[in-house]
């Protein structure tokens, strides 16, 4: 978690969770204006369910070697050279050690806030390591990303290529399904939060198949919008109602 | 509800399922966060397992903090000569 910064706490946002697009063709001439709002809890975990299942269909093709999916996605890695093998390896676990890194930096001191009489001195020092603090956080994480990267290669190096192989393969299974399963729950969130009227009752999509056959540049607009609206976990952490 | 929470919504909420999910988060977790200060503050979990910790982990922090508590709870033994009578 990102240190609460008292300072850049911004409610607004939180309050403000519908919004209209007005969606354009080619010509960028409007089509329709569609009314958005954040999804509730309800939908929010259909959305996840969805993802997952789909998710799931997409790791079952490729692990099946006769599957379209398997033919278009699943690199023939043999006959590539084992250093460029450690290096594609390494650039997949760097989400791995980023995270870890976020988890280890979480544990950093903040810089200490002055007693409410403090002099105007206090305070300005205060505000200074305040916003010296991101910086120092960065640099913790970087450090601590590369010693695990360096680590990594070394300890890949040392290992078999057949069993570069085998790592590489599930590893890109694990990131394609992933990245499967973000652009479902982005889909299935949009959809549930697309509306044709500006009081919010009716939807502007009878099903979800409907918007999937939308054509893509409508529903790239769409996801947009959506993606706009929301609020990324690490600031709604900042709320000032869910902050002590 | 509003009233209830002492937080302010608007009058685009007309019921529960309008409620958009940031801000039923904001709410859950400020329900949790006055929960955990009523505890001591010794027994309240870390920050780091507070915002960022399993469930998992949260329900280890409070067996390690309020299970010790019963596990060393003293017995009384009555011994019944001792009773007048």
């Amino acid at each position: 978690m990102i240190p609460i910064e008292k300072n850049d706490v911004d409610l607004v946002k939180l309050f403000n969770w519908t919004d209209s697009v007005d969606v354009l063709n080619d010509a960028k001439e409007k089509i329709i204006t569609v009314y958005m709002r954040l999804i509730g809890d309800a939908d929010l975990n259909r959305s996840r369910v969805h993802a997952l299942r789909r998710s799931r269909v997409l790791r079952d093709k490729l692990h099946d070697t006769v599957s379209d999916e398997y033919l278009a996605y699943m690199m023939d890695i043999t006959s590539m050279p084992k250093s460029k093998l450690v290096s594609g390896l390494c650039i997949l676990y760097q989400k791995g050690f980023v995270e870890k890194a976020l988890i280890e930096v979480a544990g950093m001191k903040s810089p200490k806030a002055p007693k409410s009489d403090a002099t105007l001195g206090e305070q300005e020092k205060y505000q200074q390591e305040i916003d010296e603090f991101p910086k120092k956080r960065q640099e913790r994480i970087v450090e601590i990303v590369n010693k695990a990267a360096d680590k990594k290669r070394d300890e890949l190096s040392r290992k078999p290529k057949q069993e570069l192989v085998d790592i590489y393969n599930r590893m890109a299974v694990d990131y394609m399904c992933e990245q499967e399963m973000v652009k479902a729950f982005r889909e299935m969130c949009t959809f549930f939060a697309c509306y044709a009227d500006p009081n919010y009752r009716l939807r502007l999509y009878s099903d979800f198949e409907e918007f999937i056959n939308t054509p893509t540049q409508i529903k790239e607009q769409l996801l947009k919008k959506y993606q706009e609206m929301e609020i990324d976990a690490e600031t709604l952490k900042k709320s000032q109602p869910a902050t002590p | 509800m509003a009233r209830e929470l002492g937080l302010p919504l608007t009058k685009k909420v007309k019921g529960l399922l309008d409620i958009p999910y940031t801000v039923s988060f904001v709410m859950r977790k400020r329900i949790q966060i006055d929960s955990m200060n009523e505890l001591p503050k010794e027994k309240r979990p870390p920050d780091k397992i507070l915002w960022d910790g399993t469930s998992e982990e949260m329900d280890r922090w409070f067996e390690d903090v309020f299970g010790e508590a019963s596990s060393t709870a003293k017995t009384i033994t009555i011994d019944p000569s001792t009773i007048e009578g």
